[in-house]
């Protein structure tokens, strides 16, 4: 019905992500993560097998110890989620915790 | 967190009154329970006073977490001082903090020290082991908590 709209609902859309920083997903990575999904309108979560935190939150992130290699499924829902996808994955598969903020420009 | 903490090093009340000097104190702790030698306490301290300038890790509810890497540790090691009176800390709720846990990992040793993160948010989430540890008053009452309290992962 929304011809030509992109999708109003708030089903989510999600993504695998390999956690390549060599000292995993830190507190300032835990962080860094959690400062740019907050500048987002969607819902972020992350989940490690059966534990699933806010992304928006690094304290909750750190509960994840996530070493490096683990895999992480990146799930994001709400109206902008289409945007924040490849973001938020890069984010979270990035080497290093310095300059995520320059992800959005 | 027996794993991580050192006995010898806990700290049940610090004299600082500042980050600085709350990280030191510590750092010297560890020092004389035999982790570092004399002359390594002042670059450990620079280093976890590095870290704390790219960001506080002070996460809130009374809770620090300084930390650093440092070559040629056996293990990764951390110890606990609290503060009656609170630390200013620049953590991310504003409030002081009162329970200072500091970790000095090995740097080719990522896992332990994520590990131990995630075990010191998880017991810091329970009011009842705040309660308990801020009501502590000598290093065997912390040893005797910290013995006591199961790390998280064996409750899931």
């Amino acid at each position: 019905m929304e011809n030509g709209h992109p999708s109003t609902d708030n089903s989510p859309l999600r993504a695998t992500v390999k956690v390549s920083n060599p000292k995993g997903l830190h507190m300032r990575a835990a962080f860094a993560f959690a400062k740019l999904a907050a500048r987002f309108r969607s819902t972020v979560t992350v989940r490690k097998q059966d534990r699933r935190v806010n992304g928006k939150s690094g304290v909750s992130l750190m509960t994840l110890a996530a070493v490096p290699d683990t895999e992480l499924d990146l799930e994001v829902a709400g109206e902008d989620a289409q945007a924040a996808l490849p973001i938020l994955s890069k984010a979270l598969a990035a080497p290093s915790a310095d300059g995520l903020d320059r992800l959005i420009q | 967190m027996k794993n991580f903490l050192v006995r010898d090093a806990l700290v049940p009340a610090l004299a600082a009154t500042t980050k600085e000097g709350a990280i030191r104190e510590l750092v010297m702790a560890l020092q004389q329970a035999g982790y570092f030698r004399p002359q390594e306490v002042e670059p450990v301290v620079g280093e976890i006073l590095r870290r704390e300038s790219l960001g506080s890790t002070g996460i809130g509810r009374g809770v620090a977490i300084p930390h650093s890497r440092h070559e040629g540790l056996p293990r990764l090691i951390g110890t606990l001082g609290l503060s009656k009176a609170g630390i200013p800390f620049d953590s991310i709720d504003e409030q002081n903090v009162r329970m200072v846990f500091l970790l000095v990992s090995r740097p080719d040793q990522p896992g332990p020290h994520l590990h131990a993160l995630e075990t010191i948010v998880r017991v810091s989430e329970s009011d009842e082991f705040i309660a308990r540890l801020l009501a502590c008053n000598s290093r065997d009452e912390i040893w005797s908590l910290i013995e006591n309290t199961p790390d998280p992962w064996n409750r899931d």
